[in-house]
């Protein structure tokens, strides 16, 4: 039946196209606003892209996330982003801070990942400078009131809960956990439970002081902001921030995460559907070959029942498992760190397919590293330039990205450059990257739900060095 | 052999896991070997290019009843390069960062055919200086077209139809449902899986959708593929082919949804009912979905020929953001100029409007019940086929017939016990939750050209807010507004309880929706009421000053994103003809003043209301449209002297 499909896949793309588009000059590309970067003497960057209009959004993006936190105080950094809505000196309370913010219109959010914490506003025009006065006072001057911090362990603990009823949620901390066993990625961002419980006021002081240092923070913005303007006011009231004594580099070189192909298994057969992912090392950020793996990303796909392509989806193993019916769902994942990564495919499924779509998956890496054709790369160049040049919709999308590539290149990529990388990438480029991180290799293995006819870890593996395709 | 300790890390006793726990470690490269012979004993970051799989030692922990939980080593197989240059040897250097031996340069650096190169046009700087604007035309055959230009590289893309539900008689009820599912479907010139492909190889959010009031597709797409994209909704349009195995498949796509709609306590299905009640039978009144046996009527010639009725220039709206409208009329032109302007037997849209009254009242029932009555129905139904077949059965003697209705009769069996099973699931089924919407009537959105009673009404709608138990996000929810303060706030049963607008082109309804726990129904519409009613007495300057400036940045942030830009151009064109900027709407904000906020709430709470509610179960007190009326007659005097 695969077999069958398959030769039925591979005929339809290398049918003649009924739609046939001249190339065209990419120097449309080049009318998207220049994103401005100054550095400031106590190392803080502030990057704007200004594309007018009457709504800006500003951001403090922080290079520190759990990847910086120990066993001891494992949470902390999310604790503190937290904490850091709570008050100040100046705005006492929480209360003075929403009522601050919603008075003038404008929104305040944030959110911490293993590798960055950010704290983002978006306003009106005219009260720019009243964002960066409020993101400079919580970020300089919460006050961390122990009554408050008793308070918000429960918040957490929710939360908590919330992330553990979330399948996916679950799968990916324990693919991290499995992954980058006794190194810090490895550790969740919440904290085990007894930390939530545990966490101190000084401990929170500690780790602001330690790394929310000026060469680790990007002021990024986007829309109606003027570069120069927000430059004063940055100088202004990030005054206070120091350069760390030790620098980013070597801070960050002492962290190594090591990937270890492994397994973790928790079979519960309440559970109707299993949900797994299974990943091998991926690249890091800064990596030439990441936009090759991006595109490989495109080429594996996602599929749902939902979506409307249903069995017309232009990806091979998508068709293969909405025509075989293999699955709830599958996506393919690629997570940049500083200094390693992870791909993969994560699916939801019936347990008794679980088998096939596992090997399906790991059989359509292979495909690709042997013997994917031009045709294919080309259609997945042009969606790959348009997915990652679409996705900077509106000013929060826009800062968002400005402060995550300073933080992770120390620059900005304009879209004719991501669009020079995309284009030059050839099908040798495509089986070469693929033969390195998905072919024998041991990838890292978890699920949940009734596993009784989960596959067993050397037929994963060996599957990774499958020659029939 | 490798001897390796091994140890569950402790990482694992923190992620809650339970007794089925199998864990199976491959360790790559424990121990850090060096396959270079020199001492290189202060470089020992370096690990060697090694690729054995050595399987080690397999030893058991953790006997669990379901799984056996096993643990073995291998050495595994890391890559990466180290080489020793020639002239010196006790030297290691990396010669490629990248594990995959690449051609590329990192991405942290720029690349190197760009050194030098204009990456921002010139003209950008220029461009910039100006805000854009957005411009309509009209072509001969009455199509509008209304594009705005942009600062970045990528196009929303919309073709908007003046039909919808609306214009459905009681006949061809599901057609607009349907027509919408039938999108992206195959034409005379291309195929279904042709355009799919296409579609998602270059273009980002692709959609159909059919409301009360309006059919669209839209998309996003980068500049380049503009014109590719116009001929491909022309070609929609145009040469519809609208395959009876499509249409079986999307009429059961209807059907399902329609089940799943009336199966929740969703918000959908009290907002349908809500229209019921506010407009009747017919015009703005219809359900967005029909009935499955209306679905089941729907042929593939009405399709044709509703198309071939409704998509007239004269009802034809293309909006786009990011290109020049130079382009965008020259290509319009190019694809749709010979679309009729109209046809003898379009409807016009003033004798439905006409038509359509507002009505009010009340509608309450228990959660489920709906579902119910619905599964009965359908339980029904089975019972008859199956009386039939039996009937059958006994009075025919041939045997090849016979043994296809034994088949019948076995898979109307098992769909008969099924339906039992699924009702009494439901009637098992125990809904904690009640909830309960009342809504007044107000001006459509036409109005807009004339007066402010549409924008009072959203100044309004951010006064009053709202919110929920659990709240997610920070600041700039509306954790300020009054229900949120007063209502949510003030008692943990409120689940959650929002004010609402919903704008339609000749009428609208403002309204408060409420969610409790079961049991305190009545005394969250206790709260809500003391809100809608004392409002125009309590309200001061500060939150109507705050409900103003939260209301405008509403507006500027959504239309932010290109999808909702290109919307809100369409929108405005179909319901009025003109566009009103954004900053012409935000001007109208600063306008609304306190008296004016009296005025309409005054307005609105002494009007004839619209109730819906949907109860946990009968003990539920709710407050219906008839005693709301009561209790304002009979505090008139207070309250609106």
């Amino acid at each position: 039946m695969s077999n069958i499909s398959k030769l039925f896949v591979n005929s339809t793309k290398n049918f003649s196209r009924s739609f046939s588009r001249k190339t065209v000059d990419p120097s449309f590309l080049k009318i998207t606003p220049e994103t401005k970067i100054t550095t400031l003497p106590n190392g803080i960057r502030v990057a704007t892209e200004q594309t007018y209009g009457e709504v800006a959004s500003v951001g403090v993006w922080v290079d520190s996330g759990s990847v910086y936190e120990t066993e001891k105080n494992n949470g902390v950094a999310h604790f503190l982003e937290h904490m850091i809505f709570k008050g100040t000196a100046k705005r006492p309370n929480p209360q003075s801070i929403e009522t601050e913010i919603e008075n003038m219109g404008g929104s305040l959010n944030a959110f911490t990942s293993r590798e960055h914490s950010a704290y983002y506003m978006k306003v009106l025009k005219d009260n720019v400078p009243n964002a960066v006065d409020i993101l400079s006072d919580i970020l300089q001057n919460s006050k961390f009131e122990t009554s408050l911090i008793e308070q918000e362990r429960d918040t957490i603990l929710s939360e908590n809960d919330y992330i553990q009823s979330k399948e996916d949620e679950v799968v990916f901390d324990q693919l991290h956990a499995t992954a980058f066993q006794g190194s810090p990625l490895g550790r969740t961002i919440l904290g085990p439970v007894e930390n939530i419980k545990s966490i101190t006021r000084d401990q929170i002081q500690e780790f602001i002081n330690e790394n929310y240092t000026g060469d680790r923070l990007v002021i990024s913005a986007a829309g109606a902001v003027n570069h120069e303007q927000l430059v004063e006011q940055v100088k202004e009231k990030f005054a206070n921030v120091k350069m760390s004594n030790v620098s980013k580099e070597q801070k960050r070189s002492t962290i190594v995460n090591d990937f270890v192909g492994s397994e973790i298994l928790v079979r519960d057969d309440e559970q109707p559907l299993i949900h797994f992912a299974v990943a091998v090392k991926a690249l890091p950020w800064t990596d030439p070959d990441y936009f090759v793996l991006e595109l490989i990303q495109t080429m594996i796909g996602n599929w749902n029942r939902g979506i409307a392509a249903g069995k017309n989806i232009a990806s091979n193993l998508g068709e293969i498992v909405a025509t075989e019916n293999l699955a709830e769902s599958y996506s393919t994942f690629f997570t940049s760190y500083q200094d390693t990564g992870l791909f993969g495919n994560y699916g939801v499924c019936q347990p008794e397919r679980v088998d096939d779509l596992v090997a399906e998956m790991i059989k359509e890496w292979q495909r690709i590293a042997t013997c994917c054709n031009k045709n294919e790369v080309e259609r997945n160049k042009q969606k790959l330039l348009a997915n990652t040049l679409m996705q900077y919709d509106g000013t929060s999308k826009v800062c968002e990205g400005i402060g995550r590539q300073i933080l992770t290149l120390g620059r900005r990529l304009s879209p004719f450059e991501v669009y020079t990388r995309i284009n030059e990438i050839t099908v040798a480029d495509v089986q070469r990257v693929a033969t390195t991180l998905l072919r024998d290799v041991s990838p890292a293995v978890t699920a949940i739900g009734p596993l009784a006819n989960f596959p067993d870890y050397n037929f994963t593996r060996g599957f990774t060095y499958w020659n029939r395709l | 052999m490798n001897s390796n300790i091994l140890k569950v890390h402790s990482i694992f006793k923190k992620l809650n896991f339970g007794n089925n726990i199998k864990i199976l470690n491959v360790n790559q490269n424990n121990t850090k070997s060096k396959n270079n012979n020199n001492n290189n004993n202060n470089n020992n970051n370096y690990s060697s290019f090694s690729n054995r799989n050595e399987i080690g030692l397999v030893k058991r922990v953790n006997k669990s009843i379901l799984s056996q939980s096993t643990i073995s080593t291998y050495k595994g197989n890391r890559l990466s390069y180290t080489t020793s240059t020639n002239d010196n040897k006790d030297k290691v250097e990396e010669i490629v960062k990248s594990t995959t031996n690449s051609p590329f340069t990192p991405i942290n650096i720029l690349h190197p055919k760009l050194v030098g190169e204009k990456l921002y046009s010139n003209e950008n700087d220029a461009n910039n200086q100006k805000e854009f604007k957005a411009e309509i035309s009209t072509l001969p055959n009455g199509i509008k077209v209304v594009s705005k230009q942009s600062h970045e590289g990528v196009c929303a893309i919309g073709l908007y139809i003046n039909a919808g539900t609306k214009y459905e008689s009681s006949e061809d009820r599901g057609i607009f449902n349907l027509l919408e599912k039938m999108t992206f479907k195959e034409t005379k010139n291309n195929t279904t899986s042709e355009i799919i492909k296409e579609l998602e190889e270059i273009s980002m959010n692709a959609m159909a959708s059919s409301s009360r009031e309006m059919i669209n597709v839209s998309l996003e797409v980068l500049r380049k593929d503009l014109e590719f994209i116009l001929s491909i909704f022309a070609d929609q349009i145009k040469s519809p082919k609208y395959l009876e195995d499509d249409l079986k498949e999307q009429i059961e796509v209807c059907i399902r949804n329609y089940e799943m709609i009336i199966n929740s306590s969703c918000d959908q299905l009290m907002t349908e009912i809500l229209m019921g009640v506010a407009f009747g039978n017919g015009g703005l009144g219809n359900l967005v979905m029909a009935t499955p046996e209306q679905y089941l009527r729907v042929t593939r010639e009405k399709l044709l020929d509703s198309l071939r009725k409704y998509y007239v220039g004269k009802n034809i709206v293309i909006s786009v953001t990011g290109a020049e409208h130079s382009q965008v009329i020259e290509l319009v032109d190019k694809y749709f100029g010979d679309i009729p302007y109209t046809q003898k037997d379009t409807p016009s849209e003033d004798s439905i409007d006409a038509a359509t009254n507002y009505i009010g009242g009340t509608d309450a029932s228990v959660a489920g019940s709906i579902h119910k009555e619905y599964l009965n129905n359908q339980l029904q139904l089975l019972l008859e086929q199956q009386q039939k077949l039996n009937d059958n059965k006994n009075s025919n003697n041939d045997n090849n017939n016979n043994n296809e209705n034994e088949n019948d009769l076995e898979m109307i069996g098992k769909e008969i016990e099924q339906m039992k099973q699924s009702i009494e699931r439901l009637e098992k089924q125990n809904t904690k939750e009640s909830s309960w919407i009342i809504a007044f009537p107000h001006s459509g959105l036409s109005t807009v050209a004339e007066n402010k009673d549409i924008i009072n009404g959203l100044v309004l709608q951010s006064l009053l807010g709202g919110g929920s138990s659990y709240s997610t996000g920070g600041p700039g929810k509306g954790m300020q507004s009054r229900l949120n303060l007063n209502v949510v706030y003030s008692s943990h049963h409120v689940k959650n309880c929002h004010a609402f607008l919903f704008v339609f082109n000749k009428a609208s309804l403002f309204g408060v929706s409420l969610t409790t726990e079961f049991g305190y129904l009545q005394d969250g519409i206790e709260l809500v009421l003391q809100e809608l009613l004392m409002l125009s007495k309590t309200m001061n300057q500060e939150e109507l000053e705050r409900a103003k400036r939260s209301q405008k940045s509403q507006i500027l942030q959504n239309l932010e994103m290109r999808s909702v830009q290109c919307d809100d151009m369409a929108r405005h064109i179909l319901s009025f003809g003109s566009y009103k900027s954004p900053e012409q709407i935000c001007k109208l904000i600063d306008s609304v003043t306190l008296d004016d906020i009296k005025k309409l709430i005054n307005k609105l709470v002494q009007s004839n209301p619209s109730v819906v509610s949907i109860v946990a179960n009968e003990n539920e007190t709710i407050l219906t449209a008839e005693q709301y009326v009561q209790i304002v007659k009979q505090n008139a005097s207070t309250l609106f002297k």
